[in-house]
Formats: C-alpha cells, structure tokens, sequence
C-alpha cells in the first residue's frame, strides 16, 4: 500500500503543526493505513505543495491560499471538538483516495 | 528521607534533559497513557532540550562576537539577545516547578469555569509555558515555590480573563474559541485603548491601507530564514566585519531560524500526549457539560484575521530601528522577528483591520515590549542558566520579544520584588 502524505502547516511550525501531526499519525496507525507527515509554516505551503506532493494539506485555522489538494481547517483536533465526526469524514477521503490508487 | 533527597539531587543535577523526561513519563502515566508511548514522549522532550541547547550555541557563538563589535564600533549598545519565544518556552519547561504551575492552573481553571469565573477553559496546554513562565521568574527571583506557583496562578488568572474579554473582537470570525495566549492577550486591552484614543485625533483618524496588497508584497520577507538572513547581515556590516564572516554571520542566523522550531518542536511532540489527555478530559467532564464554554487556543490562529499579518511584517524593521533609537533598551531583537504579526495581531484586530492603526498601535507598544524584555533580561538569564541552559559566560545575556509581551508576568514579578 503506498503512503498519504499530508502536511500539517500553522504559524511557526512548532505547537498546533505537531499537535495535528500527532493525532493523525495516530490515527492512521490505528486504521493501520502508511502516512507521511511534514510540517510547515504557512508561508511554506505553495512551496511544499510543489515538492513534496501531499494528498491532503491541514492548516490550525484557515489556510490563506487556493490550492490543488484538499484542505483540512485543524481547529477540531486544536479544540478536540468535533474531532471524531472530522475524523470519520476525512478518512472516508483516505479510503476513496486509496482505492483510486492513482499516482 | 536522606535516599530521596539524594535521589532528587541527582536527577535535578542533570537538569531539564533528565527531569522532563521523567515528568512527562509521570503525566502521561496519570492521562492513561501507554507505558512504552509516555516513555517515548519523555525520551523525544529530553532530546529536544539537547537540540534547543545546540541551537542557542550557534546563536550566542555568533551573534555574542558582533553584538559586542557594534558596541564598540558605534556605541549601539544592544548586548542582550533576543532567543526567541520558543526558546523562552523550552526554558520554562525545563524549570522546576513545571508540575505545581500546572497541576495548579489546570485545577484553577477548572474551578474558574466551574463557578462561572471564566468562560474560557484552555486545552492549549503547550502555551501553559507562560503560567509556567511568570511562576518561574518570581522562583528564581525569591527561591520560594509557593510564591512561584502563586505568581504562576496569577498570572493564568490574568490571561484566562484577557481571554473572555477579546472573545467579541474574534467571535465572528472564530465562534467558540478564545485566546488564553500569554504571548499576545496581555496587551489587548492596551489596542483597544489606543484604537479609541486615535479615534478622536483628527487626521490621524482617517488614515487607511489595503491589507492584501502589503501582505503580496511582503510575504518573502515574513519567512523566518529570510528574516534570519537579513538581519544577519545588517548586524554584519553594524559589526563591520569583512565580507567573508558577513556572509557566515548572514547564513548562521538564517539557520538559527531555520532549526530552533525544528528542535521546540521534539519538546511540542512529547507535550502532545499530555494535551490529548486534558482535551478527553472536557470532553467527558460531566461538571463541565452544559456550561457556557469557551475553548482556549493558541493566539497564532487570529494571523487569519484581516490586516494582522500586514501590519505584523511591517513591524519588523520598525522594531529594529526603535531597539537602536531608544534610549534605555538593550535588547537586540531577532528571532522573535519572524512572529510579530502574532505579536501585534491584537492592534491590528482592534482596529478592525486597518494597518495603518495597526502598525501605529504596534510602534507605541513595541516601547513597551523592549522595555519589559530588556528590564528581564537579567532575571531570564540568570534562570536559564540555572536550569541548565549552556550560555556561554561573558557579557552577553538572554531575552525575548515574547518576554516583552507578558504583561502580566511582569507586573508580578515587580510586586513579587517588593516583598
């Protein structure tokens, strides 16, 4: 099975990227699904969309560019509210990215 | 009684890189953590600390020398460095009383909302640093850990009431959610002050600026290694050093930049399974179900507000120009540079997005800030040091913007001196 990759962006790339960082890997680890998370300052994010090619981009708080890939507002996992119901949605994406299997 | 004490001894000899560790083992073990993940947790914070040390190496190694040549050279006495508000934090974790301020704030809190005290409950418990912060301060300062988690305490008290206060500012834009950050809270009511103030100057109270068109323009300019970078080289030339150690100077800062948030964030990843373990907590709280609640978040989140990030970018050489112009101040601002949109975010805020308030607000309370920072510097050092921070002996000494920035701290502490 290959790797999602996602990145995890806030402001200084210190406590809320790791905090979401955190809480997905895991979560991906108890779907025992492979991930690869990077994180970044939102500033970075158009660069790193380039090179690192996530499927899926988290920012804590609205993320200030218009992207490609889907993105995610992290407030849920910052919060813990909403948290699950979040969750569930977002790995319904995993799935349907998963069984598309295009690279 | 002699075995503990020896035992504590030997552990606290070691300082945070062999006493975080161990603390996060304990809290970890408390929120029902696995065994082998807390211990992990632990490992990962001790490490961070060994990292976060290698940084502030490379930082006061170079920026130490230059600081020193523009003294000389030109009589620009800036000799305390701005490490940064990330390093100011890994020195507050690393303190002592770490698990009293926390154990305390988390339990004050809980009261606080519990008795209508407080609408705001903070998860965000990586910014408890600044609890932390203010507590260790008066500790180093009197040797007393009681005073110290009172101080502590008080200060949480502070920000949590700051918190509910700026709520209506936000509430459109982040419904539920305040921001109980000791970083950039302390000094809200002073924006909304000013704002008020600058409503009734004529003149003045037309002045206006499109956010968007700064923030396009700027938005190199605001990543931290380019700050780093830049900044390098000014000093470099202040320094007058020859080409060649301008550039090392200009790369070493750039990379000071580049690392330390790599480094905090090791210490980020072994808090994270302490956060988890208080956000379950609200969550099951049958006492706190019902109750009108706001969630407590780190402050960097109102960077989506419009205008902060514009103005914030502004700051940046303005601050610096204030640091060599005013007289008094000691503090040679850098890493705390590449985050003054947060820093100011507040003025900008209360002036509903204009800049050009925004930045004037800033300017005033950037007097304020390098006061505060440089009036601290001492106490700062000292403490570090004490906690086992490696700053090389000499005349250099350690502070922050973001120590600037805790208002509260710092009023605290003065009393706290009076005794």
């Amino acid at each position: 099975m290959r790797k999602v990759k996602i990145i995890c962006a806030c402001a200084a790339a210190i406590a809320q990227s790791t905090m979401m960082q955190m809480r997905l890997q895991d979560e991906f680890e108890k779907r025992d699904i492979p991930v690869q998370i990077e994180k970044c300052i939102f500033a970075e994010i158009p660069g790193k969309v380039e090179s690192f090619k996530p499927n899926f981009v988290f920012g804590a708080g609205d993320v200030p560019y218009e992207l490609d890939v889907p993105v995610y507002n992290g407030f849920p996992i910052i919060t813990g509210i909403g948290m699950e119901a979040m969750f569930e949605s977002f790995f319904e994406d995993v799935q349907k990215l998963l069984e598309s299997n295009i690279d | 009684m002699e075995f503990i004490k020896g035992m504590l001894d030997f552990i606290l000899g070691m300082g945070p890189v062999a006493l975080m560790p161990l603390i996060i083992l304990i809290f970890g073990l408390i929120f029902k953590v696995k065994i082998q993940k807390a211990l992990k947790a632990g490992l990962t914070v001790g490490m961070g600390f060994i990292g976060i040390n290698a940084i502030i190496g490379i930082l006061v190694n170079n920026l130490g020398p230059a600081s020193q040549a523009m003294i000389e050279n030109w009589g620009i006495e800036l000799n305390v460095i701005d490490m940064g508000w990330a390093v100011t934090a890994a020195v507050s974790w690393g303190s002592v009383i770490v698990p009293f301020v926390f154990a305390s704030v988390l339990i004050v809190n809980i009261i606080m909302v519990y008795t209508g005290l407080t609408k705001t409950f903070s998860v965000d418990i990586w910014n408890y640093w600044s609890f932390i912060f203010g507590g260790a301060l008066v500790y180093y300062q009197t040797g007393n850990l009681v005073l110290g988690v009172l101080a502590g305490v008080i200060t949480a008290v502070g920000i949590l009431k700051l918190a509910d206060f700026a709520y209506p500012m936000t509430k459109d834009h982040y419904p539920g959610v305040s921001f109980p950050h000791g970083c950039t809270i302390s000094w809200a009511p002073f924006a909304v002050f000013m704002n008020k103030l600058i409503d009734k100057i004529p003149g003045l109270n037309q002045l206006k600026a499109d956010p968007d068109s700064i923030k396009k323009r700027l938005g190199f300019f605001g990543e931290p290694m380019v700050i780093g970078i830049i900044v390098g080289l000014i000093i470099g030339f202040s320094a007058m050093y020859d080409a060649q150690n301008i550039i090392l100077l200009a790369m070493n800062m750039g990379a000071v930049m580049l690392l330390m948030p790599k480094m905090v964030a090791l210490l980020m990843e072994g808090l994270s399974v302490i956060a988890s373990g208080a956000q379950e907590y609200l969550r099951n709280s049958e006492r706190l179900k019902g109750k009108d609640i706001l969630i407590g978040i780190d402050g960097a989140i109102i960077l989506g507000m419009p205008g902060v990030i514009a103005s914030g970018v502004l700051m940046v050489p303005i601050i610096l120009l204030l640091a060599v112009l005013l007289p008094g101040n000691r503090v040679l601002p850098f890493a705390d540079l590449s985050v003054l949109p947060i820093w100011f975010g507040w003025n900008t805020i209360a002036a509903k997005g204009n800049v050009v308030r925004g930045v004037l607000i800033s300017t005033v309370m950037a007097i304020f800030v390098l006061f505060i920072a440089t009036d601290l510097a001492q106490l700062t050092t000292t403490m570090a040091s004490e906690i086992g921070f490696a700053f090389p002996s000499g005349a250099t000494e350690i502070t922050s913007l973001a120590t600037g920035q805790h208002l509260i701290s710092w009023i605290v502490v003065k009393i706290f001196s009076i005794f």
